[in-house]
């Protein structure tokens, strides 16, 4: 049973951006590897907020590129926009 | 040693070297320390724990100079403190001396440095002196992630194996003696006069500082005990010839 | 980002990721590359560190140290991307470093006895680094696309910081600059090789070319190093030490002085005194701490 383990690192820029994937430190567990994660990927990098996760936790999905295609390919999906001329009053 | 003509203490001040041997006494823990961090950097355990290593020194190497900087205000002067003063004059306390090339004895002499510093800089902050004051709560974000790293390693190893913790239990053995001669400057109440800080108020800190790191350690199946600390882990003169070597050896303009 | 090279035009290949259906052939080829990319920046660090702590100012200390670091943070971005790529564990690939056949760039081959010789290394070679990396921007095997974004901003900080630390030195005393005249005599033709044979004459570059792996030839790079780095080198007041340099008025191409290419091969094909002794460091330091991170 290996000791490190693969943690993925999320960073969250400034207060109000989404956390971000940057990538993967190796440790015995999480609290070590929050700490490593703030020196590997945040000693230069504007940053206010990390997230590590166990890759062991991380679901890839399987779908072909074509299944995520055909949702985007619905166009009753979105709306055909509207004239400023044709808004209600 | 003169006090300097610095911003930090008044040169009338009949205080003045009192202050000046303080901040100097942290300056060179500091360096000697981040000197430390800095060159096991490039042999320590793992990748990330090595990078890690070198952010810390590299963060103990600016306290130190902003710490000299208050006390001269001349850069070259500062410069020659860390590059030319005799090895006699160095002020920094037993634990700062030791170089130790193992993870188990690194840890214990980070753990009980940061802990320690994170006490007396706790009674540092309220001096009287601004810009004292307002170094130490500046130096104090930087040195609580020092805090959670050590703190968290030091759980992740003891709880290892069993023989891991009984490897960290004899580095602290060595260590501990070290940490608890290293705490008080040399002239604590000269000193807290000087910093115009409560009579007493760095030996209390010492105390809770004691109660507080036996008892972390304890958790973790660590008993801090007794023994004097070791001489032979001194190692100023070899971090000295190793930090001037380019300097003594190629001279020139750096 | 621009680059003189000639660059693969059609990005006919697309990224791939590690979990894809890559083919046996392609994974080898890209394994090769990047463990041997990996295996420089973790031995390289060897060479670094026997300087950090020797810098003759706490802001070279500072400068230095913050380089050495990165060089660690790319052998560990690489070697993420190693063991992802192949299943390889970090414990595996430790041991193939430490124990293994010697992997990795000439430089990394010769001493560097004298400051001025991370000085050089990181003016001259981490600054031909950052065209080599440009390119690799656009690497067909994703993760190693990726990496190259980081590794490629601190490589432009590593070359400033030599750059640095050589202008201190040439501002200095003439003691200093007959150690940089020195230095860069010691170290051209050695970065000059550095890029590798040209493509007729290399042994897995078509191959990496034609998989989009490598997206510029040997000879592109180098071509364009020496436009860039011939006038930096001269206006930094040090002689190149090739009579034979010079460039073509109409076409802009280089003729230069080859390096000893069987040199070359041998060092990285079998190794040299000096890479085994930096194995050999490695292993030490390595061997006192194995036991926290020993797999159970």
């Amino acid at each position: 049973m290996p000791m490190l383990r693969t943690f993925e690192v999320f960073r969250q820029k400034a207060p109000g951006d989404a956390h971000v994937h940057v990538g993967e430190v190796e440790a015995p567990d999480a609290a070590a590897a929050i700490v490593l994660a703030k020196e590997h990927f945040a000693r230069r990098e504007v940053c206010c907020s990390l997230w590590v996760a166990d890759r062991a936790d991380v679901l890839r999905s399987q779908w072909e590129p074509e299944v995520f295609d055909s949702g985007r390919a619905k166009a009753y999906r979105r709306s055909r926009g509207i004239r400023a001329s044709e808004a209600v009053s | 040693m003169t006090a300097a003509t610095g911003t930090a203490v008044p040169e009338a001040s009949r205080h003045a070297s009192a202050a000046a041997d303080v901040l100097i006494r942290l300056a060179d823990d500091d360096l000697l320390t981040g000197h430390v961090l800095t060159s096991v950097a490039g042999w320590g355990p793992e990748l990330e724990i090595n990078i890690a290593l070198s952010s810390m020194g590299q963060d103990e190497i600016g306290h130190a100079r902003r710490l000299y900087a208050l006390v001269t205000a001349d850069p070259d002067e500062a410069e020659r403190l860390v590059y030319e003063r005799p090895a006699a004059d160095f002020r920094a306390a037993p634990l700062a001396r030791t170089y130790p090339a193992r993870w188990e004895l690194l840890l214990a002499r980070q753990f009980l440095y940061e802990t320690a510093d994170a006490a007396r800089a706790a009674v540092l902050v309220r001096t009287p002196h601004a810009d004292i004051g307002a170094l130490m709560s500046e130096m104090a974000h930087e040195e609580s992630y020092h805090l959670d790293f050590w703190t968290t390693w030091l759980r992740t190893t003891t709880t290892r194996s069993v023989a891991a913790r009984d490897r960290v239990q004899r580095a602290f053995g060595l260590m501990w003696p070290l940490a608890l001669a290293s705490f008080l400057p040399e002239f604590p109440d000269a000193a807290a006069e000087a910093l115009g800080l409560p009579g007493g108020a760095l030996a209390q800190a010492q105390q809770e500082w004691i109660s507080a790191t036996c008892a972390a350690c304890a958790e973790l199946g660590i008993a801090l005990g007794g023994g004097e600390p070791d001489p032979g882990l001194d190692r100023l003169d070899a971090m000295l010839d190793e930090m001037r070597y380019v300097y003594r050896t190629a001279p020139g303009r750096w | 980002m621009t680059t003189s090279a000639q660059v693969k035009d059609e990005q006919a290949i697309q990224q791939v990721e590690p979990w894809q259906d890559l083919s046996e052939d392609y994974r080898n080829a890209a394994t090769r590359m990047i463990e041997f990319h990996m295996m420089s920046e973790v031995i390289g660090p060897v060479h670094e560190f026997r300087w950090v702590p020797r810098a003759p100012s706490l802001h070279a200390k500072l400068v230095f140290a913050a380089k050495s670091q990165d060089e660690v943070g790319h052998g560990l971005m690489l070697m993420r991307v190693c063991e992802d790529l192949t299943g390889r564990t970090r414990a595996q690939y430790i041991e193939q470093i430490l124990d293994g056949p010697p992997r990795f760039m000439n430089i990394f081959h010769y001493p560097w006895d004298e400051w001025v010789d991370p000085a050089i290394v990181a003016w001259l070679i981490d600054g031909a680094e950052i065209e080599r990396q440009a390119t690799l921007l656009r690497s067909s095997y994703g993760p190693y696309a990726r990496a190259m974004r980081k590794i490629l901003k601190e490589e432009g900080f590593h070359h400033h910081c030599g750059r640095y630390l050589i202008e201190q030195m040439m501002a200095g005393t003439p003691d200093q600059r007959a150690a940089v005249q020195r230095g860069v005599e010691r170290w051209w033709l050695r970065t000059v090789a550095m890029f590798g044979p040209r493509d007729e004459n290399s042994k897995h570059g078509p191959k990496l070319m034609a998989y989009g792996l490598k997206l510029a030839g040997n000879e592109a790079l180098r071509q364009s190093w020496l436009t860039k780095f011939v006038p930096q080198i001269r206006a930094m007041g040090v002689e190149i030490p090739d009579d034979n340099l010079s460039r073509d008025e109409e076409t802009g191409q280089w003729t230069y002085t080859e390096p000893d290419w069987a040199e070359f091969s041998s060092l990285l094909r079998g190794g040299s005194p000096v890479g085994a002794e930096l194995q050999r460091e490695l292993r030490s330091a390595r061997g006192l701490n194995s036991w926290l991170l020993e797999e159970d």
